[in-house]
């Protein structure tokens, strides 16, 4: 898992739990992780796991919900990092069908053997249906909260359904605002 | 102790934070390594590519250069293969006449030295590996041969093995083939770069066996076309040397035949004057023959010279314009007489849209017509018919003899124009025997840009035919109508032959004046050339000479001077000259050599007479003047008239030619008398002597002897201008020339009233 993840998590939890929380959970999880993390390195996505559960622990959050707000912060820092992303994208559709194929350009770059995440959308009649996320990893909920997020601030008028499984994918349903 | 814990806190943040950097810097250095060796491996590659793309730059350039398979399979084994890194390659080409593939090249052990290879292997299709590949034209990439069956050792020992089929258009060309000692030591990339190396390879295999087969060809067809040329100028060469010996011995024949001819004259000459003799009358009979068959000896003689000649292409043709009428004339006179003999009649059928004269070789077309005439008697004898017509074009004639005999088959038509054919052995024989007549007349046709042949139906007659283009002419002064063209003979009209003798080099010629004078009634002899004319002038006596002009050895002029030199003014007989040339200059150089006239070619038969005529007088004058008393005395009613010569004349005739002869004369005399009046009381003296000239020879011949003196002495005067005498003359003609007609007109209606003559 690429260490910026690691290193933009590490922010992450440091604004929502603050400096102690974040030192509390990486002395607890000593030895058992790196601790310390280069956005260029590579880490185990149990480390990633192990730091993120522990965190929802103490700040007695769900898992899923966390990932899910650190999803909605990762497309603000996504605008910030790669500004080149959104040049010319108009709509957050428009931004999710390109945003697999960027992470992917990432992630490859540095480590040609990685397994980068799947995200695309799914069309049917012409009309977006689904927001597909593939990977070996659970990390549905990041996902979520990112795609909600730029759904949200393109001002899509969807939003994302209830989840569910389908054979190894997460789908989404597109869901018309009001309708 | 937050205090203390913040600090703490922030310390191990720190810290954490300082050892992401450095891990983040190991990192780096990681992937800068990485990077490194990623780029020098790319730089690698990169050199291998291009050193393989110069490899098959270099190859594809040398392409052009090699000439041969077994060049380019070593050029592939060492420049190309080699150098693309592998260490043993063996190039097979693919030989049809065996269905095998045979090691051509190769690197490596196979290729102990120089262009060699150790135990060049041959295999058929399907055998082994390579023989596989060969059949199925399909690669192989073998890891390890020791597990393959199909592999056969050849001197290095197993290993790995790559073998690629070189193949143009679907046809096997060869196979290249490379081993190596250690398992596995080709993979796909191997494969492909031989691929590549098989396709370059095979290109220039087709096209080298294209070429091959272009210049196989190229070269047989040059070799074909240099024989081609051989054998054309072997057959100019054989065609040229043909030709001239043909010609040589249409010389050779020409000149022995000349040779021939002048003891032959010589023969026939003495027979001429041993005929005179008293003999006993078998032998004269034997003479006779002689002579006969001399004569027919000299036709012979003459045709084949005429073909000779027109074979070497010597014969000429002197055109001159000539009158329908006189060539019609000529031949009817001549054939008369034979036609009568033999019981056969000419019909002349003249088309009225022939011109009066035309600008044409006369002698020639005479020959030819008499050669067809002669035919016609000789096969025919019956009703014969002489056509002249226009033919096509204005300027055509066409001349045709037709008879209604048995005809001719087409095969025998075919055959009958070319020379020493005679048609059958008992059928039509051609000319006098030497089957040389019509190819004779066909020769003379063409010559004159004409066409001779033979219309025939088996059993239904033959029409033998002569078209010439012949372009009508202004009808020459001297012409005589056809009526006037009897002439009597001078043996029956003066009881002996004439001697003449005809100096002549041209046979076409002799055989027309010979045949012509002895239709006269004259015994003639034929000089070849001035000195044979010399010669039998020296020997013979004779009443006349014909003198041509130019002939061989001596010309005429100096044979004349000589004759008159030798035999001196009064035993010198009277020579004409016989030439083309009419002009003054030549006649003033002709009497100073001594000759007394000129008859000029093509010669008038009439002038032939008259000299004759004129030369016979003067040395018969005295025995003349002696038969012409006794006439006198026989003569009963009309004292001037001669009946016996005109009984003489007409015996041969039926009563409708007698007739018509009688006619014709009477006509011509009443016609002369009407005229010569006018002249006299017109005082016009040149009428008058060119009116006395014409009755003379008629008169003559009819038998009035008076007449015809009278009118020959006023034609003297008046041509010497005494006009005295010339009008004394005359007047004595007009008084007795009516009753000469009344005398002919007796003898007429004698002959009208059933009598006979």
């Amino acid at each position: 898992m690429r260490g910026i993840m690691f290193t933009e998590y590490i922010d992450f939890a440091a604004a929502q739990a603050g400096e102690g929380v974040l030192d509390e959970v990486l002395r607890e999880l000593e030895g058992s992780i790196t601790g310390a993390y280069t956005s260029v390195g590579n880490y185990s996505f149990s480390e990633f796991a192990k730091i993120h559960t522990l965190l929802s622990a103490k700040l007695d959050v769900s898992p899923d919900d966390l990932a899910r707000q650190f999803g909605e912060l990762l497309l603000s820092r996504f605008k910030e990092l790669f500004p080149t992303y959104f040049e010319g994208v108009e709509s957050g559709i428009a931004f999710l069908e390109k945003v697999g194929a960027h992470i992917h350009e990432e992630v490859m770059k540095l480590y040609p053997d990685a397994r980068p995440p799947v995200i695309y959308i799914e069309w049917q009649n012409d009309v977006p249906a689904f927001l597909v996320y593939q990977s070996h990893r659970p990390l549905a909920a990041v996902a979520e909260g990112l795609a909600s997020a730029c759904l949200k601030d393109f001002g899509d008028p969807v939003r994302l359904g209830e989840k569910f499984r389908s054979e190894d994918q997460v789908k989404f349903p597109l869901e018309l605002i009001g309708g | 102790m937050a205090e203390t814990s913040k600090i703490e806190i922030l310390e191990r943040k720190l810290a954490r934070e300082q050892q992401a950097r450095h891990e983040a810097e190991v990192l780096l250095e990681e992937k800068s390594a990485a990077l490194y060796r990623a780029k020098k491996k790319l730089e690698v590659s990169n050199a291998g590519q291009e050193q393989y793309l110069q490899i098959l730059a270099d190859f594809a350039l040398a392409i052009t250069q090699i000439n041969s398979v077994e060049q380019l399979a070593w050029y592939v084994a060492r420049k190309v293969v080699a150098r693309l890194g592998f260490a043993d390659c063996v190039v097979y080409l693919y030989d049809p006449t065996t269905n095998a593939i045979k090691q051509l090249a190769a690197i490596a052990e196979k290729n102990p030295g120089g262009d060699e290879i150790l135990n060049p292997l041959s295999i058929p299709l399907g055998e082994g590996i390579t023989g596989t590949v060969a059949a199925t034209l399909k690669p192989e990439l073998i890891a390890d041969v020791s597990k393959d069956d199909r592999y056969i050792s050849d001197i290095t020992p197993g290993g790995s093995e790559v073998c690629v089929p070189m193949v143009h258009n679907g046809e096997l060309l060869g196979v290249i083939d490379c081993e190596d000692p250690a398992v596995g030591a080709f993979n796909s990339g191997h494969l492909e770069t031989l691929e590549t190396v098989a396709f370059y390879t095979s290109a220039k295999i087709a096209e080298r066996y294209a070429h091959e087969e272009a210049a196989a060809r190229t070269s047989d067809l040059e070799a074909k076309v240099a024989e081609l040329t051989r054998l054309s100028q072997e057959l100019e060469v054989a065609k040229k040397k043909a030709e001239e010996t043909s010609a040589l011995k249409s010389r050779f024949v020409a000149t022995i035949s000349h040779e021939i001819r002048t003891p032959l004259a010589g023969i026939l000459g003495s027979l001429d004057l041993l005929q005179d003799e008293i003999l006993p009358e078998s032998a004269g009979a034997l003479v006779g023959m002689a002579r006969d068959s001399g004569q027919t000896l000299q036709t012979l003689l003459n045709d084949v010279i005429d073909f000779a000649r027109s074979e070497a292409g010597t014969l000429q043709v002197e055109p001159t314009a000539f009158a329908v009428n006189e060539l019609i004339a000529s031949l009817q006179s001549f054939w008369f007489p034979h036609m009568q003999a033999k019981g056969a009649s000419l019909e002349i059928d003249l088309a009225d849209t022939t011109e009066k004269a035309y600008w044409g070789d006369p002698a020639r077309i005479r020959q030819v017509l008499n050669n067809f005439l002669s035919n016609a008697l000789k096969y025919a004898p019956g009703r014969i018919v002489l056509r002249i017509a226009p033919s096509g074009s204005k300027d055509a004639v066409r001349f045709s003899v037709t008879d209604f005999g048995k005809g001719l088959s087409e095969e025998d038509q075919s055959q009958l124009f070319t020379e020493f054919t005679r048609v059958g052995s008992h059928k039509r024989q051609i000319g006098d025997g030497a089957g040389l007549g019509l190819a004779i007349c066909r020769q003379m046709a063409e010559l004159m840009d004409g066409e001779a042949g033979v219309d025939s139906i088996a059993g239904d007659g033959a029409t033998f035919w002569l078209q010439l283009p012949l372009a009508p002419a202004k009808v020459p002064e001297k012409q005589r109508s056809a009526g006037a063209s009897m002439l009597e003979r001078f043996d029956e009209r003066f009881g002996r032959k004439p001697r003449v003798l005809v100096a002549e080099d041209v046979p076409t010629n002799q055989t027309l004046i010979r045949m012509t004078l002895e239709g006269f009634g004259c015994r003639v002899s034929i000089a070849n050339n001035g000195v044979e004319a010399l010669d039998a002038a020296r020997k013979h006596q004779f009443d006349i000479i014909f003198m041509d002009i130019a002939m061989p050895e001596m010309d005429g002029t100096e044979a004349t001077a000589r004759i008159c030199e030798e035999l001196g003014e009064k035993l010198a007989p009277p020579i004409y000259a016989l030439t083309a040339h009419g002009m003054d200059s030549d006649r003033k150089e002709f009497e100073a050599a001594g000759m007394i006239g000129i008859v000029t070619k093509p010669f008038d038969r009439h002038d032939l007479y008259q000299a004759i005529e004129a030369s016979f007088e003067c040395s018969e004058e005295m025995s003349h003047a002696n038969d012409q008393a006794q006439n006198m005395n026989l003569a009963n009613d009309h004292p001037n008239f001669d009946r016996e010569l005109v009984t003489g004349l007409l015996q041969a005739l039926d009563e409708e030619s007698q007739l018509m002869l009688l006619n014709q004369c009477t006509l011509d005399l009443e016609d002369g008398l009407k005229t010569l009046k006018t002249a006299y009381s017109a005082k016009d003296y040149h009428e008058m002597g060119e009116t006395a000239h014409r009755l003379k020879s008629v008169g003559g011949t009819f038998g009035l002897v008076k007449i015809q003196h009278l009118t020959s002495d006023a034609s003297d005067a008046a041509r010497q201008g005494d006009t005295g005498q010339c009008e004394h003359l005359v007047d004595e003609i007009l008084s007795l020339l009516p009753d000469g007609i009344a005398a002919l007109n007796t003898v007429k209606s004698e002959i009208a009233n059933g009598g006979t003559v």
